[in-house]
């Protein structure tokens, strides 16, 4: 016997929502699509440009996408491991060695670069590295001959580590203050040395704050083109700036689209692949905790 | 954990927060500095300040934008406490599905989300411009107002709300009178969010905004791409200043950091007393 | 005042029936308690009466009216939460007079209705205070205070006190009732407690996975449960098997070496049945004596009340309850002989 569900009045409420996330989630990913085949722009009033399978076939041969493409991972992934290095120590202090009464100013620092806005960011970061900013004149103070590294590829990453260091902190932050302090102490007083607690015990209990946070770095870093665009100099360019360029500068929507949906769907299938992996790891280590 | 274990730890804690903040006072530091190009020499000066006051570009920008972000934020606002609301009465299973669909904004590279959005919008015929700009910017600071004032329905009693039905109130005034304080630090964090998420969104402002308008973001980008700017080292620091305001009352109102990412955080805390 | 009318109510959450057939009756002033193991249906119950749920089936009536399709701000129902309720945001006048409020009541009326339900409820003078600097017990004196002073037709309490520690419970106990005996409102408790379900109520139904075990005033409850579930919930009473025999015009359940006697209720020679004795209804006697049976007592435990007298009746275990002055000369692994009224034993035939 199937009983028909009753809906609730009162979840029409979210209806508004509903619709917009349709018109501007849902539809415009569908575009994409539908731009992919498009022949020619389309613009108001112009009659319909036609189908075509050029910019599929056109992005295909393409070595420069499938170079930046690459190249952008490649990025995606140094920035996420060099975030999760320098946020695990971090993100412990935080939540275990400081005292509770100055974890809150800890955690305002933290936010904070959240609050002001990107551009300030990656503009602070060009003033302290660029040639007689603060970071060279200092250097070269002490008699170390050093010459600014602004506008390269080390550049890039650098900025890029900047700004999405603060999410991966607060990530696993939240996860870590999680983990219950006789948990870990009585792991380590059952014997287990450090490595095998940490293995065991936090990573296992802080893999969904690890998953997210890499899920808000990885993601916008590989999509990022404003950071190359400032700070990585004329080859600093990757996948996002070349999406980029497709509407800025070449006026081609239909390849744009083409490229954004290929960006898409391998972001997709690394997370899941991410997302997956984590799993395991985390069931076949500590899946009892 | 041994004491040097967490000693190495919590220096690792201050590398990372001065590497933080270098860049933030080295910029605040040099909003005072008479040289105009470069760090040295050193000479105190306010007149940054009087530039900005004056002929620089950068205060009609920001006062635009604030216009703006804050219609966006007053519609993510009321929007977003609707659906909260709604999503109440939806079946796990559901709300489940309709917070991925919602997400997706923030999840997807914003680049993406312009680029299919200004698509959608070529398409029906209109192409950049305010509404679209609006719409925009909308969709994607919406789920942060959703998420923060979801986090409130769930952690707060809801049977106040039923005692008020049962003493003659309409589900209006139940809503007025009991719901809407209950929820209201999440509404005011969530509107908070949402006007700084939309303050500061370049990428979407640069693709929607109409032909010719600029809005602070795509100021200030055009005006990076020329290198050092003075006047601009003067408005990060007051731009800073107010966040740090901002972050300040967040915390007060009981938003750590970690719910504003979905996550709960020192629930427990709140709940224990 | 008024009068209550539950007819067949249905209820199913999912593919889970909670609430099958459910009817009974409360006369105007009268107070009754729902009493049963939680997952019995009795909050869904309440939440029906006063419209916060919706029945499948069944209706509720209020003095011959039908309400069940009036909206709960509609029924003039009150109705005090477990967990009290309390409006956070207001202090506690504004708590207890929000329903005059909605009930557009004049403002001095409202101060003054007010403060008369504080006074009633023992708490006068304490309008501006905060709700959350309250203890349990004021939390829930608001509570009361709030229900009680729009005066309803009818007053619900959901587990009310189960929040509260033992002492101020048994406080509390003692006041609901005087209040709702001067008040004279037609009560409906809810309670999964036995204890304060006897203590407080004129009439006590008792439910089981939905529907109602029994139904009546709380010595009959307690004395005669009439069915199995019944007799274990309210203060596990004994069973004993045995067979249903006559002789003479009297009856009487018999088992190996022990035979009481009942009130013969259905049932006819040689069924095998379960005959039902509480622990406290066994009397002491001399081998010999009528109706004697031997019992051995193979333990003695003090629970500061009585002593529970562990050990078996013939071959079948059983628990006498008996006051100090009886118990305190008796040894453990002594072989005595008790007996039992009819009136005092209930047997089922299944």
């Amino acid at each position: 016997m199937k009983k028909k569900k009753k809906i609730q009045p009162n979840s029409l409420w979210a209806l508004p929502s509903a619709g917009l996330l349709l018109l501007l989630t849902i539809a415009p990913l569908a575009m994409l699509l539908l731009f992919s085949f498009m022949n020619r722009n389309m613009f108001a009033g112009q009659p319909w440009p036609g189908w075509t399978m050029g910019n599929i076939t056109r992005m295909m041969a393409s070595g420069t996408f499938w170079d930046l493409l690459l190249r952008s991972l490649r990025t995606g992934l140094i920035v996420t491991v060099i975030c999760i290095a320098a946020a695990y120590p971090a993100a412990w202090a935080m939540a275990k060695v400081v005292p509770e009464k100055r974890r809150g100013m800890c955690m305002i620092l933290v936010i904070l670069p959240f609050f002001t806005s990107q551009l300030l960011l990656i503009y602070a970061m060009m003033n302290l590295i660029q040639t007689g900013g603060l970071l060279m004149t200092a250097l070269n103070a002490i008699g170390i001959p050093a010459k600014s590294f602004l506008y390269t590829n080390a550049a890039t990453v650098l900025v890029l580590v900047y700004e999405y260091l603060p999410y991966m902190i607060l990530c696993l932050y939240s996860s870590i203050e999680g983990i219950g302090d006789n948990l870990i102490h009585a792991s380590l007083i059952l014997g287990a040395n450090k490595v095998r607690t940490f293995t065991h015990i936090v990573f296992p209990m802080s893999a969904p704050g690890l998953l997210s946070g890499i899920l808000l770095v990885f993601v916008p870093v590989v999509g990022s083109f404003v950071e190359p665009g400032l700070v990585g100099g004329s080859n600093g360019m990757m996948v996002g700036s070349l999406i980029n360029s497709q509407y800025k500068d070449n006026l081609n929507m239909g390849y744009g689209a083409v490229l954004s949906c290929v960006l898409l769907i391998v972001l997709c299938v690394i997370m899941a692949i991410i997302s997956f992996a984590t799993k395991k790891a985390q069931q076949s280590i500590g899946g009892d905790v | 954990m041994s004491k040097g274990f967490n000693w190495a730890m919590r220096i690792c804690l201050w590398i990372v927060l001065l590497f933080m903040y270098i860049p933030i006072i080295a910029i605040i530091g040099m909003s005072f500095n008479k040289t105009s190009y470069g760090m040295f020499p050193y000479v105190f000066t306010t007149q940054w300040y009087r530039v900005l006051a004056t002929t620089s570009n950068l205060p009609a920008a920001c006062w635009l934008s604030i216009k703006f972000s804050a219609l966006v934020a007053v519609a993510a606002l009321i929007i977003g406490t609707m659906t909260s609301f709604g999503l109440q009465y939806f079946s796990p299973k559901m709300a489940k599905r309709f917070n991925f669909v919602m997400q997706l904004p923030i999840i997807i590279p914003w680049l993406v989300t312009s680029i299919s959005i200004l698509l959608l919008f070529t398409f029906m015929g209109s192409g950049r411009s305010y509404p679209v700009m609006f719409l925009g910017n909308l969709i994607v600071v919406l789920p942060y107002v959703v998420m923060l004032v979801n986090n409130r329905f769930v952690e707060m009693d809801r049977t106040p709300e039923a005692a008020a039905r049962l003493l003659g109130a309409g589900p209006m005034r139940v809503f007025c009178d009991v719901t809407l304080p209950g929820i209201m630090p999440g509404i005011l964090a969530g509107g908070m969010m949402a006007l700084i998420v939309c303050f500061n969104n370049f990428v979407l402002q640069y693709y929607l905004s109409p032909v010719a308008v600029d809005t602070l973001p795509v100021t200030v980008f055009t005006r990076i791409k020329s290198g050092y700017q003075a006047d601009l080292n003067a408005l990060s620091a007051i731009i800073i200043l107010i966040a740090v305001i901002i972050v300040v009352i967040m915390t007060r109102l009981g938003y750590s950091g970690g719910s504003l990412f979905g996550m709960s955080s020192g629930s427990g805390k709140q709940k224990g007393d | 005042m008024a009068e209550l009318i539950v007819k067949d109510l249905d209820k199913s959450f999912d593919q889970h029936q909670v609430l099958k057939g459910i009817s009974f009756s409360v006369k105007s002033g009268d107070f009754l308690s729902l009493l049963g193991p939680s997952g019995c249906g009795k909050t869904t119950i309440l939440r029906i009466i006063c419209g916060l749920e919706t029945a499948d089936a069944g209706e509720v009536l209020v003095d011959g009216k039908d309400v069940t399709k009036v909206r709960p701000e509609k029924r003039d129902i009150g109705l005090v939460f477990q967990n009290y309720a309390l409006f956070p945001s207001m202090n506690v006048a504004k708590n207890v007079g929000y329903g005059l409020k909605m009930h557009k009541v004049p403002k001095e009326e409202i101060d003054r209705r007010v403060s008369e339900a504080l006074e009633l409820v023992k708490l006068g003078g304490y309008e501006n205070r905060r709700v959350k600097q309250l203890s349990g017990g004021e939390q829930q004196r608001v509570a009361l205070a709030r229900a009680l002073v729009t005066k309803p037709r009818i007053l619900l309490l959901d587990e009310p006190l189960s929040a509260l520690d033992r002492k101020v419970r048994a406080e509390m106990q003692y006041e609901i009732r005087n209040i709702q005996r001067q008040v004279g409102i037609t009560t409906v408790f809810v309670t999964h407690d036995q204890e304060e379900a006897l203590t407080m109520s004129d009439q006590i139904i008792l439910l089981n996975q939905g529907h109602i075990e029994q139904q009546g005033d709380p010595y009959t409850i307690y004395s005669q449960p009439a069915t199995e579930f019944a007799s274990d919930f309210l203060g596990k009473a004994n069973l004993l098997t045995g067979t249903l025999t006559e002789a003479d015009g009297k009856w009487f359940v018999a088992g190996e070496k022990f035979r009481i006697p009942v009130n013969h209720c259905g049932g006819k020679e040689g069924d095998t049945v379960k005959a039902a004795v509480r622990g406290e209804y066994f009397e002491f006697c001399a081998q010999g004596d009528e109706g004697a049976n031997p019992f051995h007592l193979e333990k003695k435990i003090f629970t500061g009340l009585s002593w529970k007298l562990i050990g078996a009746l013939g071959e079948q275990p059983v628990d006498i309850s008996a006051l100090g002055m009886l118990a305190d000369g008796l040894d453990e692994g002594a072989d005595l002989f008790v007996r039992i009224r009819a009136d005092n034993v209930v047997y089922y035939n299944n």
